[in-house]
């Protein structure tokens, strides 16, 4: 047996949940991104963060494809036309909602993301339906690579969409904390976090830079909408809140200490992988093994290690 | 003219009214003092001025110009710079990042104005890499006070500036904001301390929302009646 | 002051006579439980209608105990009213058990199950216990509500009513007194030490210990409470459908609990009735509502059909939106001083729910 063939082996046991955790896992990570900066500005947990995505999603799909009133455009333009969707969605809702749950307790404010999130969905499903799913076209083909254990017996290496939706997401991560970290607007969205009334004091217009904040967290849900659609296959109205990206998004933020962007994406990937082992290897006598798995690590997570895994504030 | 013209002015919080037809004026240059016992609405007047509460009537000029209406941000804009009660310094973030923010609304000449700050409170310059909310009680008001600095204002509005200081300290803070002033800078200091006197031109004494002595703050350091009443 | 000196507007004395009449308050009690009977007489359809409108109440209830009265955000209901209909069902069908028993067996899951998270609230409070319980119950729903060996290999669990009950319209009415008990057990409950100690750890749990009261056996009391009043939901859902099935019991219906527990207003036992009615009746009521019906007729092909089927659910979904931008006292706020007229008192505003809202979205100005 060549060594080919033993690496294509051991790729598809061990190196098969391996790659579909991380891919899965980046796409958590960019909800978690989401997640931490809201949270980091304003103390908010939005339940809406994975549904930007999902609406972002189906608006790219129709750009590309043409559906309905939507003109078919080139790839790169439907993708920035979900883009703007996500950050108007995200702008929308602080401008509508958030700003004037100011006093509200903080578990109302989780309740108004929550009914974002559920509006969202139902508007997709009242525009589009649920029965005649809508495919994301897969850019590049299938890839072929022996550690990611879809070699088959002689193919080559071939730079296909896995690759290419994993560069476009570290190139977005990559942009977003120059953005954050290079320029006075994240500077002014973490002086805001700290000290709103001495903000607008310096002169900082703390309400655009909220505003901002929503803005940014919209543009990264849609990313993450955007990149887990080809891997989604058929997308149903509200896939990224239900099936497991808003969840384990909020999992992967608490795990890499809730205030921590490197944290936060770190955490995401491990939730995405852990789950991808979970559920390879729980007997199929429990039905959801990944899930409950996952649901262990976060339990275990907040009662012995409350500020997370990976946690302090970056 | 005067630089800064409170009119009339009414404000408070909810239903309820504190500031009860407020009117004063401050010249360009001078250095006034605002003082009254706890609750007279001192930092309610600040406030106000800085925008960062409505006036429900009355007026507020700046530079002849209306300002109250205006949000904080632009009240900054437009020169007068507060230093809040409270201090309230980014506490996650360095003294140098803390300063550098002060200057949103200017940044011309961010490094200039940082060396000048440093120049009036050479403890900062050391600190500048620790994070502000592990500087001491006093080093947090110096930089306070310098992060409003940053912004160049003509208006310095400085509420409690030696809250929790040490005698000594808050010496230093009264002689800094003296050579603020000298500068070319006017300066309000909302103050309990009689210490502060010495340096003040105008004095300004507030009793349940509205201003019951406006003089010369000698005339109010020559007066034994008053300096009782209002500072023990 | 101008804005003061408003002389009082002169007393109506006749007014206060006209509330302190009986008669007109007697025709509305007459017309609501005119219209509570009514369901039951109209028809199965409407009976069964009314039997998940009842089972909503409790579940509203339920979340009221823990969101109203400690403060605690519940986003995994459909754990606990899923466990009580599973175990109803399989009790009724495995075990055998008639319908009362089962129904206990219900309760019991649904309090079993919350004591278990209760035990973890004891240590994670605020926006992180809302997550656990969310966690708790997806890992419910996708584990236990799927468990080959509970429900038939996924087909799902039946519950079959006695033949007694069997006429929708005779459960409808078993439904309407089980759901009164358990409004007049909330009264009561908020009425007693246990409900003054609630408010009292909801607003400052510190004090609550200071003042002597047992923090941690109050706080797993009420998720007791909690998760049985659920459960008991759940039983009877499982026997309204006749059967359980796993897949019912969702993520997006626990967000359907908290929203109309919100929209009714939270901390009102009032409101929470309201609402809960109003949104387990939103499809069937939007489905007869004529301005509806045309609106939807006008949109072209798929579309119409589509927004039949969900368009409820949109208006549901800014149903919450509006009243927590707008009205953040929920249908609470628009009834209460219909609720305290009906009660005796003056038509003026009066809360008819524990006091001041420390965690209840009307705690702005
Ligand atoms: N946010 C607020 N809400 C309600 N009332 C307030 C608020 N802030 C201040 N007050 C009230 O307004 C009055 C004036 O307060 P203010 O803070 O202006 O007093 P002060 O003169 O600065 O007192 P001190 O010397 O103690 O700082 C007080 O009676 C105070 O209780
Ligand atoms: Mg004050």
């Amino acid at each position: 047996m060549s060594a080919h063939l033993v690496l294509a082996s051991v790729g598809s046991t061990v190196g098969t949940p391996l790659v579909g955790g991380i891919v899965n896992g980046a796409v958590y990570g960019l909800v978690a991104l989401g997640i931490v900066l809201l949270y980091k500005a304003g103390r908010i947990f939005n339940f809406a963060q994975a549904e930007f995505g999902t609406a972002s999603a189906f608006v790219t799909v129709a750009f590309l494809q043409g559906i309905g009133p939507f003109p078919k455009v080139p790839a790169p333009l439907a993708v920035v036309a979900g883009l703007i969707t996500g950050g108007l969605l995200g702008f929308l809702s602080e401008r509508l909602i958030i700003t004037r749950l100011f006093r509200a307790p903080r578990a109302t404010v989780l309740v108004a993301t929550a009914g974002i999130a559920l509006f969202l969905i139902s508007l997709e499903a009242v525009l589009l339906g649920v029965s005649t799913p809508h495919v994301f076209p897969r850019v590049g083909g299938q890839s072929h690579f022996a550690l990611f254990g879809t070699l088959q017996s002689n193919d080559s290496y071939k730079f296909g969409y896995t690759e290419i939706t994993m560069v476009a997401t570290l190139l977005v991560v990559a942009g977003l904390a120059a953005l954050f970290f290079r320029t006075r607007y994240g500077m002014a969205i973490l002086a805001v976090s700290q000290e709103p009334t001495a903000a607008g004091v310096v002169g900082i217009n703390v309400r655009s830079i909220s505003a901002l904040t929503w803005v940014l967290a919209g543009v990264l849900g849609a990313v993450a909408g955007i990149v887990n659609a080809p891997f989604t296959g058929a997308l149903t109205p509200g896939f990224m809140t239900l099936n497991g990206p808003l969840i384990n998004g909020f999992i992967g933020a608490i795990l890499g200490g809730i205030t921590s962007f490197p944290g936060a994406f770190v955490g995401g990937l491990l939730v995405g992988v852990v789950s991808s082992y979970a559920g390879q290897y729980m007997p199929a006598a429990v039905p959801g093994g990944a899930t409950v798995v996952v649901a262990a690590l976060l339990l275990f997570t907040l009662l012995v290690r409350p500020t997370g895994l990976l946690g302090q504030e970056v | 003219m005067s630089l800064l013209e409170v009119e009339d002015l009414r404000t408070g919080y909810g239903l309820l009214p504190v500031l009860q037809g407020l009117s004063f004026s401050i010249d360009e240059g001078q250095t006034a003092v605002l003082l009254g016992i706890n609750g007279a609405g001192k930092t309610t007047t600040v406030n106000a001025i800085a925008g960062l509460l409505r006036a429900w009537s009355g007026q507020i000029r700046f530079e002849g110009s209306r300002i109250d209406g205006l949000e904080p941000w632009d009240v900054v804009a437009r020169g007068v710079a507060l230093v809040p009660e409270g201090r309230r310094v980014f506490p996650a973030m360095t003294v140098r990042a803390n300063l550098e923010l002060g200057a949103w609304t200017s940044r011309a000449q961010v490094r200039k104005t940082i060396d000048e700050v440093y120049g009036y409170f050479p403890r900062l310059q050391e600190r500048s890499g620790q994070l502000a909310g592990t500087l001491s009680g006093g080093e947090q008001q110096m930089l306070a006070i310098g992060r409003a600095l940053m912004s160049r204002p003509r208006l310095l509005l400085v509420d409690e500036a030696s809250l929790g200081l040490s005698p000594l300290l808050a010496q230093t803070v009264f002689q800094v904001i003296d050579r603020i002033n000298d500068d070319g800078t006017t300066v309000l200091v909302v103050e309990q301390n009689a210490g502060v006197l010495p340096y003040a031109d105008q004095a300004l004494v507030m009793e349940k929302g509205t201003i019951t002595f406006d003089g010369p703050a000698t005339a109010l350091e020559g007066s034994d009646e008053l300096r009782r009443t209002y500072l023990g | 002051m101008a804005t003061e000196a408003l002389p009082a507007v002169a007393e109506p004395p006749d007014l206060g006579e006209a509330a302190r009449f009986w008669g007109p308050r007697y025709g509305v009690w007459a017309l609501i439980v005119a219209v509570v009977v009514a369901v039951g007489l109209l028809g199965p359809n409407a009976a069964q209608h009314g039997v998940v409108a009842a089972a909503y109440v409790i579940v509203g209830l339920s979340l009221n105990i823990i969101l109203g009265y400690t403060g605690q955000l519940s986003l995994g209901h459909q754990g606990f009213v899923g466990a009580g209909a599973l175990f109803a069902a399989y009790s009724a069908t495995k075990v055998g058990l008639p319908f009362g028993p089962a129904l206990v067996i219900g309760v019991a899951a649904g309090a079993a199950f919350a004591l278990l998270l209760g035990f973890v609230a004891l240590r994670i409070r605020g926006l992180y216990l809302a997550l656990i319980t969310l966690v708790f119950g997806l890992a419910l729903q996708v584990s236990l509500f799927q468990a080959p060996s509970l429900t038939n290999g996924g087909a799902g669990q039946p519950a079959n009513r006695p033949s007694s009950l069997l006429a929708p319209d005779r459960y409808y009415f078993v439904c309407l007194g089980i759901t009164l008990l358990v409004m007049y057990l909330d009264y009561r409950l908020t009425k007693s030490k246990a409900g003054r100690a609630f408010i009292t750890i909801r607003d400052d749990e510190r004090v609550a210990s200071a003042f002597g009261i047992n923090v941690t056996a109050y706080k797993l009391l009420a998720f007791v409470l909690c998760g049985a009043t659920a459960g008991l939901a759940g039983g009877l859902l499982a026997f309204a459908s006749q059967q359980f099935n796993g897949n019912s019991y969702t993520f997006q219906l626990a967000l359907t609990f908290v929203l109309m527990t919100v929209v009714g207003g939270v901390g009102s036992r009032s409101g929470v009735v309201v609402g809960s009615v109003l949104f387990a009746l939103l499809h069937d009521f939007l489905a007869t509502f004529h301005p509806f019906i045309s609106l939807t007729h006008v949109l072209p092909g798929q579309l119409s059909t589509n927004a039949q089927q969900f368009g409820p659910d949109l208006i549901g979904a800014l149903l919450l939106l509006v009243t927590l931008a707008v009205n953040p006292g929920g249908i609470h706020a628009g009834i209460a001083p219909l609720m305290s007229w009906l009660r005796g008192g003056d038509f003026t505003r009066a809360d008819d729910g524990p006091a001041s809202h420390g965690e209840g979205p009307s705690g702005r100005p």
